[in-house]
């Protein structure tokens, strides 16, 4: 009998194996196929090693506004794909290091409860006091006529040798933003089109709209608030029809798209009494505990921010409520980030969600255009954004478009975890020149005193 | 390193507890796993244990409403970290152990400091908020020195402020149109005894209101022959073995109940905003009162279970509610309540909805009668049932039917198979 199984090898499983451990829980992880999950294997990491191929193409490529004349002769994807491959496995050869230091069991084989208090694998059954479900998410590919054929997934768009002349990115989110991005750079002409009416949907309307402006000055054509009805062949090209007044249509050699549905089947979940929401994904209460008591489950198969800090930040929590704990978890902390030039991240509410709780909603932002490094470096697109309740200053959301947007999100989530208010932030000092000094400056604009802001 | 010993929340309503006792006194030693300190709901009483070996460090008296999340206390490696808890969190020893289960009160006190009775001795020491919780205690003129913080190191934060800022004070202005005080006269009434409507009572007293204020509540009642029911019951107790739980009348009741919840599925069912939601499961409970107030222990998917099991695990809730032991699991979630008065000699009677659920059944006393039968006076024994439902969502007709299935089964058990 262990003290904790955890069912999903990915961030979320692999956080939650090491933190029971930690406080000295007996763990095995059951993982079908390989440690580290979509995030080291498919996801997060491999995007990252192309998205900084082509953030090195777009700095040679812009090199003459530093006097620098620099001509790319070609690009080898090869090595992009096998640098790529060393990355993911250097991470998970660490991870699966560190599980053995810590003296967890990895089992091989798909988990399956049998009941609440029983799971299957390969046949043989093992028992835990505790359970922490991190299955994941997998692709979803939607229902529409023809896609199938035309269909570019994540999985194998990480895998190209050859990109596709032209493509269409069916879908708004951070993936298919980051697909565009590298794609648009390598010279592939990209369409990008989504039946939401704005890009990152989940995001400030600001945020969305610089992200538009800046994915339309790199070539993307983008087709907004628009459906994809059907997918023809023509050759070795296809034509996709969207819905909308004009009805237009793009041909282009593939369609990459990338909906997410949280990994809920196979895994025995009624054998458990385990419940899920509406959406699919596994319901899981504030202390991430699934409706089966001593059951818990974390990462994108709850839903919620399918992003993998969210991931094993909630493994955090929920090892630690399954070892006696009862910790929170502060599902309004967790920042969301996209990896497009430049960069999209944001913690907490939107300005039109604080507008729709009724609170008295200020906001402070302040442009990258004036800021000291933005302007040398010549990066100067987007803005740091503060939403704000009046009241007491209570900083109820951040949202930044820029370069580096992702590091600095870290600024507002512990300003908002140790409840800052406005007056804390814009009382900060940063070193100069940086990106960071924005958020003071935001800050600083919501209290009506920005230093570089003309006077209000 | 120190181990915090928190509330935890045993139940998705639960947000307060009542700091029953220690079971050591600051600095004794506590093994893993062994219980540290009793606190109880208004639904249950439980163990906290220590999650390591160490020396006790309570912050918080016995006999303190505390909320869920709340530090009550550390669990020190050693006397060196104790040493630097009582410089933290410096706390008068004697008022803790002192402080027993019967102080007068326990209810939150929105104003006294959670750590002392002394208000104000943190008076010269540093007060752990929050920025914003600050400014929200400033804005409000509240007294930080006296609001217990739940956040990391028994911080203040926004979450404890709010919860003050929620809840009315008890400390606040009297209406300024106060009736007059009756005037000392011979008549005046004095108070033999005042008791606070809370725990349990609180529950009860909030339940039943919402029952009564929520539902059109009908009741319905007939009377049926319990001889089938005993024969029965004697049949199957006389072939046990010894060891074995007899069966009860409660248990061939609930099992009934269940078979006929079955066929009149709407019975079974609780209303949620503009839907009726019919449940699948058909969770029988049984109220029942072990000296503490009214609990409703649940046999859960009785329709499948047999009457030996429904028995037994009666028996085991029966068990459990006397030694205080029930889980919130197994008193949440009903579809059907059981509630049985024929131990006070009581016949027919109304019984109220256990609220979410839309009926209960009441059980009279099994008495001998005189009883027409082929028009030939016998004597009989006699049961006599009240079917409470809500009269919103199930017609006279259909409960009535439910009723009509049920007797046949009381009459013939057979019927059951
Ligand atoms: C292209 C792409 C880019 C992304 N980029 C980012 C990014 O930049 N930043 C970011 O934060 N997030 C990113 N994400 C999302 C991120 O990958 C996920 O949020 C994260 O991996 C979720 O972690 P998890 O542990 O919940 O699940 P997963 O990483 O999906 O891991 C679940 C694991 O469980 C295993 N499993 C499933 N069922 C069973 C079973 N029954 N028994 C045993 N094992 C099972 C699976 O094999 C898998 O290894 C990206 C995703 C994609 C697809």
């Amino acid at each position: 009998m262990y003290d904790v199984i955890i069912i999903g090898g990915g961030p979320g499983g692999y956080a939650a194996a090491i933190r029971s451990a930690q406080l000295d829980a007996g763990v095995a992880l059951v993982e079908t196929d390989i440690i580290g999950g979509t995030c080291v294997n498919r996801g997060c990491i491999p995007i990252k090693v192309w998205l900084r191929a082509a953030d090195t193409l777009r700095r040679i490529q812009g090199a003459g506004d530093f006097g620098i004349r620099a001509k790319v002769e070609g690009i080898d994807f090869q090595t992009i794909v096998e640098r790529k491959n060393g990355v993911s496995s250097d991470i998970r050869m660490g991870m699966e290091a560190l599980l053995g230091n810590y003296g967890v069991e990895v089992l091989k084989g798909r988990g399956v409860f049998k009941s609440p208090g029983e799971i299957d694998i390969n046949g043989a059954v093992y028992q835990a006091k505790k359970y922490i479900i991190a299955t994941g998410s997998r692709m979803a590919v939607p229902d529409i006529p023809g896609l199938k054929d035309a269909l570019l997934t994540t999985d194998q768009a990480l895998d190209l040798q050859n990109l596709p002349a032209s493509i269409l990115i069916y879908g708004a989110g951070p993936i298919e933003v980051e697909m565009a991005t590298i794609f648009c750079r390598f010279g592939s002409k990209v369409t990008l089109a989504a039946q939401t009416r704005r890009l990152l949907p989940r995001e400030d309307q600001d945020s969305s709209q610089r992200l538009a402006q800046a994915l339309r000055d790199e070539g993307v054509t983008l087709f907004l608030g628009q459906k994809l009805e059907s997918v023809k062949p023509v050759g070795n090209e296809f034509i996709c029809s969207l819905s909308g007044s004009k009805n237009p249509t793009i041909t282009v050699e593939k369609v990459l798209c990338a909906p997410r549905l949280p990994n809920t089947q196979n895994l025995g979940l009624e054998n458990a009494g385990i419940l899920l929401d509406e959406d699919g994904s596994v319901r899981a209460d504030d202390f991430l505990q699934t409706s089966v008591e001593g059951i818990y489950a974390i990462g994108d198969v709850v839903g919620h921010t399918m992003q993998s800090h969210a991931a094993s930040a909630m493994a955090i929590t929920a090892a630690e409520n399954a070892m006696g704990q009862s910790k929170l978890f502060s599902f309004n902390l967790v920042p969301r980030g996209a990896w497009s030039f430049p960069e999209v991240a944001s913690v907490g509410l939107t300005e039109e969600e604080a507008e729709n709780q009724d609170l008295d909603v200020t906001v402070g932002e302040f442009p990258y255009a004036i800021n000291g490094l933005a302007m040398s470096v010549n990066e100067m697109k987007g803005s740091v954004k503060v939403v704000f309740d009046e009241r007491y200053g209570k900083i109820l959301g951040v949202h930044i478009v820029g370069p580096n947007a992702n590091e600095l999100i870290g600024e507002a989530v512990v300003a908002m975890q140790f409840e800052y208010t406005v007056a804390e932030l814009a009382a900060g000092i940063r070193v100069h020149p940086t990106f960071s000094e924005n958020v003071v400056d935001a800050a600083r604009d919501a209290l009506g005193w920005a230093l570089y802001l003309p006077k209000r | 390193m120190v181990t915090e010993i928190t509330i935890p929340k045993l139940g998705l309503t639960m947000e307060e507890a009542k700091l029953v006792k220690w079971s050591f006194d600051m600095g004794r030693t506590v093994a893993a796993k062994q219980m540290v300190a009793l606190i109880e709901t208004d639904k249950v009483s439980f163990e906290i244990v220590s999650p390591v070996k160490g020396l006790v460090y309570p912050v918080v008296p016995a006999g303190t409403m505390v909320l869920v999340a709340q530090i009550i206390g550390y669990i020190a490696t050693d006397e060196a970290e104790l040493a630097i808890l009582q410089k933290e969190h410096p706390v008068d020893a004697g008022v803790i152990v002192e402080q027993s289960e019967d102080k007068p009160g326990g209810k939150l006190d929105k104003t006294a400091p959670a750590a002392t009775d002394t208000a104000g001795s943190k008076v010269g020491e540093r007060i752990i908020a929050s920025p914003l919780a600050r400014r929200m205690a400033k804005d409000h003129d509240l007294d930080l020195a006296k609001i217990p913080g739940t956040g990391p190191g028994g911080r203040i934060v926004e979450a404890d402020i709010q919860k003050i800022l929620a809840a009315p004070t008890q400390a606040a202005p009297a209406p300024i149109s106060k009736a007059p005080a009756p005037e000392e006269s011979e008549f005046a009434l004095t108070v033999a005894e005042e008791i606070p409507i809370q725990g349990i009572r609180k529950v009860i007293f909030q339940n039943m209101h919402l029952s009564l204020n929520t539902q059109a509540q009908l009741t319905l009642q007939t009377e049926v022959s319990a001889k089938g029911m005993q024969d029965f019951r004697n049949r199957i107790n006389n072939i046990l073995d010894p060891d074995e739980t007899k069966i009860s009348y409660n248990a061939i009741m609930i099992k009934a109940v269940a078979l006929a919840l079955r066929q009149h599925p709407r019975v079974n069912s609780s209303v949620d905003g503009e839907m009726i939601k019919v449940w699948k499961q058909i969770h029988v409970g049984a109220a029942m009162d072990v000296g503490k107030g009214l609990i409703v222990p649940k046999i859960r998917n009785a329709d499948t279970k047999s009457i030996m099991t429904i028995a037994k695990e009666m028996g085991q809730l029966v068990d459990k509610a006397k030694q205080n032991t029930l889980s919130l699991d197994e008193l949440q979630g009903g579809t059907f309540t059981i509630t049985n008065l024929g131990a006070w000699g009581i016949d027919h009677f109304t019984p109220i909805v256990n609220f979410p659920e839309s009926a209960i059944l009441g059980l009279g006393r099994i008495v001998e009668k005189p009883w027409v039968k082929n028009s030939e006076v016998v004597v009989e024994p006699r049961i006599a049932l009240s079917l409470t439902f809500d009269h919103r969502i199930i017609d006279g007709a259909p409960g009535a039917m439910f009723l009509k299935t049920l007797t046949r089964m009381i009459e013939e058990p057979l019927l059951m198979l």
